[in-house]
């Protein structure tokens, strides 16, 4: 136990220092409320208009592709960098690897997810 | 190229994935042909001997062929199939008067020393019954092969068996006989598929559904009538086979050692008849059935199949499995068929039976695991057995097991009791019956109080007294008193009913009481009592619901209050129904008599004072059969009921009893004034199976608990001693 | 690494490049607009590619794992032996049904869209990895998998918000319970250092020290509370009679059927390979308790939760509930009795699959677009009105309720016995009483079907027609009548596929 001591203490004083800003903060400060502050941002531009637009769902079919193929990329710079010492092993399985993005993205493409206008 | 796939997609499909299918069968196929699995892990073991026993051809159970003059022959062959040499032993079959497996006249041709036999060399033996020495029409039994093989664990191994199997039943019929149990038992599922297949082809003829059924269950009828012939009324344990007849044996369920083993002995077959007779009766009584009538024919027909198969398996599991097969078409005989409150007549029903059975289950299992090792029908070692006889040659009550720290045969005695008392039904247990006799139609009722009531009392007499004696012996006295409980509750509740029908209910509470009271007592005239009770119990209430239906029928309603004077408007009917009720309240010549005198004469030695209380309950029973008669058939005809809709058609007279009610009830009364002058026929049946019985509970010893419990810390000399006990039981058995 | 790999991960890869070529065979299939959606042939196919997955599991059986060399290579990641076999062949069993059900499901309401087939074979290959993975990380791939594929399923019935409701609610739940399996794993890492099962079991069995035992404990009671929001055992049950009722039925089935299964085989695996030493096997220290209490619960709560519903489909998502509670029974055997309790789960699991599946697709049949059968006044007279449906859906309801000769019956009668035969006395008493109280709502099913008539003028559930709903049912029927009756065999590969409890 007394291994994980320092960090229990750390979490312990963590815990104190941000609970105690907020205590002190609403006990100690000043309060003058008016209407500018009661909205709900302070600063910037007045809020207006309906509170829950949807963004159209095609944004969010791209970030995932955009997701898929980000991952693709992260996993090619590590194999490119050992290519050699993985051989052909190593070559079949990252060409099986895109061989699935590839169908992933052909079935994406035929379901129309990348039309943007319908 | 797509394109082209566009219009068969379907068929690429299955084609593509049919051929990756088969690439990897045929590529994984190739592989396992290649792989040196057995033959190396053969190579590096030790060389030993193993033994191996199958019959000269074929495999499985031995078949022994008739040679003529009664002998039957046939070889196995022992196997050496190891890589070293194996010494057989010896070679015996199993008879003898303490085991009582095999019939006598079973020997085997074997040098009578040990043989050597080096690996995959091979011995035939013979084995010959000569069947005249015995009363038995079937050999079942194992001849047992002991070796010195070791078995998997390295442990010397236990001796391997073949099962040995022969049937003396010859002539045109031989298939019949040995098969008519099964023939009975499963006959009256024709009528199921029947009605299934007239229902899918869309056949409407009711009449002839009707009559095909009846035919059925007529059918059934005489196969009891052969048995009832062929059934030999003195063949007992020692003639072997454990005293079972008619047996069929078959492994079902090898990974759980469950047989599929039926047979009859004295204690069933007289249900068996009972069942078939009932079964017959109720399909008259059903008569009038229209509601969705192939449906109900389909469950009756499923319920005589449940029932039948009770009364003669011989295997727990198997026992288990009919006792829930005939639960469920009653809960939809009563809950479809039913009166006003049938859902709640049936669901009553159901759970009740359930919550008794589920118990059962358990004690079942609990036999199972704590068994002693023993041998499958075709002489597969099993270390776990649920085959009745089996069950009731080990001993259970030294084996010292507890459950929750409480003694487990006294507790498992108490669970599968609490199982059956609950459809006898036993007083604190009985609240359903009433409900589900009110509720069911006329035919239900019939086969409710008639058969199923007794599946219990005989469910006690089969597991709870054959595998656990010393518990019984423990037990009998509180037997003994909810039976008298149930005698006098049940004919005081009868007093105070004014539905006719209930009032059966209630007396059928009361009569079943006789039942427990006569097995208490545990006397051979007390079991004898017990089964004679059963029977004729059910033939009189039998009759009773029948009669009751047929009023019913007329003018739907039993209050008795709304009746009175009947016996003018039918005195035919009235008749019928004071015969019923006199044979109810046990009238000497009729045979309801002999169950109460032969329990009160079975009960008196052991329980004075509980049986002079339950013989005041007679004098009960006498009053409100009398009464109810009274109030229904005597004084003045209620003159109203000519104005009744229901007799309008019959210009507003009672309709006397017709001819098909007539015949539903006709042969029941035969069967009860036979029976009640002249009761040996049904005694003769029942005479050696209530003495085997009563051997079985009454033997002496210091297996039995109340002894036990004072020696607890000496098992050993328990069994030594009990050892002793069973030679000088063999000695007076050979002297005799 | 050899061609053999490909051997040993066959019934996978079958799975998987089967719902590949599924996906690829939608997208390229051009139809005529009056033609039938694209379930008229996705259906078969899913299940064509289902089937082949279990055969080739059969064939491997037949084979023997121990005989294939490419076994080692994916090992622990994916461990290939019977046990792992025998759940392939109950999960693609499972699948299998499910994707018959959808193909009559989908098109009757108009909810027929191609996704559904991938998302369920993708779904049927994440817990065919679970019920094979040996190390902490397949397990988790394997797990999220199959829950992705299983939460949009939930949710495919887009328009409704009682779907979408499920479909959110399960996803929040299970999220937070693969994170507690996750967080558990964690621990276990940190204490042993390992991330293969095995090799935290023999870690842990070496020996640890007090501080890391105290973590492992955690780590146990995180693990355990994982996989009963899996397993959904009160008191993690909570989401289940939602996402049960709110899933297109089809998906449910699957859910209860298989999703279930490997989430059983996944238990297993990791309570005999990571907890199976003697102290955290003891009562005293270890996980018996807890299962059993969670067992107890579960029985109990559910069944008496589920006497009290009025819509079937409700119904049935408590019964598999308790069945779970059954099921956890035998998990607490494993301890006494490995072979037989481990045999008696497998076997269960199997009888349970085929009665359930049968039990939804019974309840899919009887009803039809705009009137689903729900409540337990949609099937008043059924019997009269629709014979057929009735009888079969008696028949399943009576496999579930464990009466003979149906496969629920011996299912119960294993796991009873191998309680008792484990000494569990208490547990086993527990467990029969249960299946009484189960059979009173069971009956009560029956009782609406044959013994009442639908009240004056209420909207009657009218059942629909399908090919594929019926060969599903009948595929179930044969399966639960041969299970009840000859259920040899079938009993002996489950013992056979017993994990040894070291």
């Amino acid at each position: 136990m007394a291994t994980y001591l320092p960090l229990f203490m750390l979490f312990g004083v963590a815990a104190l220092i941000a609970g105690g800003m907020f205590v002190a903060t609403t006990w100690a400060g000043p309060k003058v409320p008016n209407d500018a502050k009661a909205e709900p941002f302070e600063c910037g531009n007045p809020s207006d208009g309906a509170r829950n637009i949807r963004p159209s769902v095609k944004f969010y079919l791209t970030a995932l592709l955009f997701v898929v193929f980000d991952i693709e990329a992260v996993m090619i710079y590590p194999w490119a960098v050992q290519f050699r010492e993985l051989g052909y092993t190593g070559f079949f399985t990252m060409a099986s690897f895109l061989a699935l993005l590839a169908i992933v993205l052909i079935y994406a493409w035929r379901k129309g997810a990348l039309e943007w206008e319908k | 190229m797509f394109k082209q796939l566009t219009n068969q997609t379907k068929r690429f499909w299955s084609a593509a994935l049919l051929a990756l299918l088969a690439t990897f069968l045929l590529a994984a196929g190739a592989f396992a042909a290649g792989v040196p699995g057995a033959e190396k892990a053969a190579a590096v073991a030790a060389p030993a001997g193993k033994l191996h026993v199958s019959p000269e051809k074929g495999a499985g159970r031995l078949e022994l062929r008739s040679v003529g003059e009664g002998v039957y022959k046939g070889n196995f062959v022992i196997t050496n199939q190891g890589t070293g040499p194996l010494k057989v032993v010896r070679v015996v079959a199993r008879t003898s008067a303490q085991d009582p497996r095999l019939p006598k006249g079973v020997s085997v041709r074997w040098a009578g020393k040990a043989v050597s036999l080096a690996p995959q060399q091979s011995q035939t033996v013979q084995v010959t019954w000569s069947s005249a020495a015995t009363r038995a029409q079937q050999l079942f039994g194992h001849v047992l092969v002991e070796s010195d093989a070791l078995a998997a664990d390295g442990t010397p191994g236990r001796a391997a068996a073949i099962g040995i199997h022969a049937e003396k039943f010859s002539g045109p019929l031989a298939w019949l006989w040995s098969h008519i149990l099964s023939i009975m038992v499963f006959l009256p599922l024709l009528g199921v598929v029947g009605m299934f297949v007239a229902h899918l082809m869309g056949y409407r003829d009711d009449k002839k559904l009707r009559l095909g059924v009846l035919g059925l269950m007529g059918a059934n009828l005489a196969l009891a009538a052969g048995l009832y012939l062929k059934f030999d009324s003195s063949f007992i344990k020692v003639h072997g086979n454990d005293g079972y007849q008619f047996m069929e044996r078959a492994v079902w369920v090898r990974s759980l050692n469950i047989e599929y083993f039926i047979g009859i002995d004295g204690i069933s077959v007289s249900m068996v008849l009972l069942t078939a007779l009932i079964s017959f009766v109720g399909v008259l009584c059903s008569w009038s059935i229209n509601k969705q009538m192939k449906g109900y024919f389909a469950m009756y027909c499923l319920l005589v199949t449940g029932m039948m198969g009770t009364f003669v398996a011989l295997d727990l599991l198997l026992f288990f499995v009919f006792w829930e097969v005939m639960l469920l078409p009653m809960y939809f005989l009563i809950g479809i068929w039913g009166g006003p409150r049938r859902q709640y007549a049936a669901i009553k029903f159901f759970i009740y039976t359930l919550s008794g059975s589920v118990f059962m289950l358990l004690c079942f299992i609990f036999f199972y695991l704590n068994g002693d090792p023993t041998y499958l029908v075709d002489g597969q070692a099993a270390a776990h057995s649920l085959a009745i006889p089996e069950l009731s040659r080990m001993a259970w009550a030294t084996k010292g097991l507890t459950i929750l720290g409480i003694s487990a045969v006294k507790l498992v005695w108490v669970w599968l009791f609490i199982g059956f008392a609950i459809k006898i039904p036993m007083f604190p247990f009985h609240t359903w019956l009433p409900d589900a006799h009110v509720e069911a139609p006329t035919a239900i009722s019939v086969i409710l109080a008639g058969v199923l009531l007794k599946m219990g009392t005989y469910g006690i007499m089969r597991i709870n007294m054959t595998i656990l004696p010393e518990a019984t012996q423990w037990a009998a006295p509180a037997m003994a008193v909810f039976g008298t409980i149930g005698i006098l509750y049940g004919a005081f509740c009868a007093m105070a009913q004014k539905d006719l029908k209930k009032l059966v209910a209630y007396s059928s509470v009361s009569h079943m009481g006789f039942t427990l009271l006569a097995l208490g007592s545990l006397t051979p005239m007390g079991i004898e009592a017990c089964i004679v009770q059963m029977f004729n119990h059910g033939l009189i209430t039998s009759m009773l619901f029948t009669l009751v239906g047929v009023v019913y029928d007329r003018v739907h309603t039993r209050d008795l209050d709304k009746f009175g004077g009947l016996a003018s408007e039918m005195p035919l009917y009235t008749s019928f129904m004071g015969f019923a009720f006199m044979a109810s309240l046990g009238l000497p010549g009729l045979s309801g008599f002999w169950g109460e005198a032969m329990t009160f004469i079975g009960a008196f030695p052991r329980y004075r004072v509980l049986t002079i209380i339950a013989a005041t309950g007679v004098i009960v029973t006498a009053a409100y059969h009398l009464w109810a008669l009274q109030r229904m058939f005597l004084g003045k005809f209620r003159e109203e009921w000519r104005k009744s809709d229901y007799l309008k058609d019959f210009g507003g007279k009672f309709p006397e009893i017709n001819k098909r009610e007539l015949a539903s009830v006709a042969p029941l009364a035969v069967l009860v004034l036979v029976l009640g002058f002249y009761p040996r026929p049904l005694l003769n049946l029942i005479d050696a199976g209530a003495a085997e019985l009563h051997r079985m509970i009454d033997k002496p010893g210091p297996t039995q608990i109340a002894q036990l419990d004072e020696r607890p810390a000496l098992p050993e000399l328990a069994q030594n001693k009990s050892a002793d006990q069973t030679k000088a039981r063999a000695k007076q058995e050979t002297a005799r | 690494m050899s061609d053999s790999v490909f051997f040993a991960i066959a019934p996978l890869l079958v799975v998987s490049l089967g719902g590949l070529l599924l996906m690829m065979t939608e997208v390229f299939a051009t139809r005529r607009a009056d033609a039938d959606g694209p379930s008229s042939d996705l259906a078969m196919g899913t299940f064509i590619t289902m089937l082949a997955g279990a055969i080739t599991a059969f064939a491997l059986w037949l084979v023997g794992p121990d005989n294939l060399a490419g076994a080692k290579a994916v090992a622990p990641y994916l461990l290939v032996d019977r046990f792992t076999l025998f759940f392939d062949m109950v999960l693609c069993l499972g699948g299998g049904i499910a994707a018959l059900l959808a193909g009559g499901y989908l098109p009757e309401h108009k909810l027929d869209r191609g996704e559904f087939y991938p998302l369920l074979i993708f779904s049927t290959a994440g817990a065919m990895v679970l019920a094979s993975a040996g190390d902490l990380l397949s397990l988790f791939i394997g797990l999220e998998t199959m829950s992705l594929g299983v939460y949009a399923m939930v949710g495919f019935r887009r328009g409704s918000m009682r779907s979408t409701e499920a479909a959110i609610k399960y996803f929040l739940l299970g999220s937070f319970a693969a994170a507690l399996l996750m967080y558990g794993g964690a621990l276990l890492y940190g204490v042993t250092g390992k991330t293969a099962l095995a090799g935290i079991g023999a870690a842990i069995r070496a020996g640890v020290s007090s501080t890391d035992w105290g973590i492992l404990l955690l780590s146990m009671v995180l693990i355990l509370a994982g996989l009963a929001f899996k397993v959904s055992a009160v008191p993690f049950h909570m989401w289940t009679p939602d996402a049960y009722e709110g899933a297109p039925t089809p998906a449910t089935s699957f859910m209860a059927v298989a999703v279930k299964s490997a989430a059983f085989a996944m238990m297993l695996r990791v309570l005999i390979s990571v907890f199976g030493d003697p102290l955290s096997t003891s009562w005293g220290t270890g996980w018996p308790p807890v299962v059993a209490l969670l067992a107890v619960l579960t029985m109990t709560v559910a069944n008496l939760v589920a006497g009290r519903q009025s819509s079937v489909k409700r119904m049935l998502a408590y019964s598999s509930v308790a069945h779970a509670g059954y099921v956890l029974v035998g998990v607490v055997a494993l301890v006494e009795e490995p072979g037989t309790a481990q045999g008696s789960i497998m076997f269960y699991l199997l009888s349970y699959t085929v009665s359930t599946a049968g039990a939804f697709g019974a309840l899919i049949l009887c009803g039809s677009r705009g009137k689903e059968a729900v409540s337990y006044e949609d099937l008043a007279g059924l019997g009269k009105r629709h014979p057929a449906v009735a009888l079969i859906f008696s028949f399943f309801l009576l496999s579930l309720a464990g009466m003979p000769p149906t496969a629920g019956f011996f299912g119960k009668l294993y796991i009873v016995s191998s309680s008792i035969g484990a000494g569990l006395h208490t547990l086993a008493v527990l467990l029969v009483l249960n299946s009484v109280l189960a059979a009173y709502y069971y009956l009560r099913v029956m009782e609406y079907m044959y013994m009442r008539e639908p009240a004056a003028g209420a909207p009657i559930a009218v059942p629909m027609r399908s090919g594929y709903v019926r060969a599903a049912l009948a595929i179930c029927a044969v399966a639960v009548l041969v299970l009840g009756l000859w259920p040899t065999s079938s009993l002996s590969m489950a013992i056979d596929a017993a994990l040894a409890l070291r």
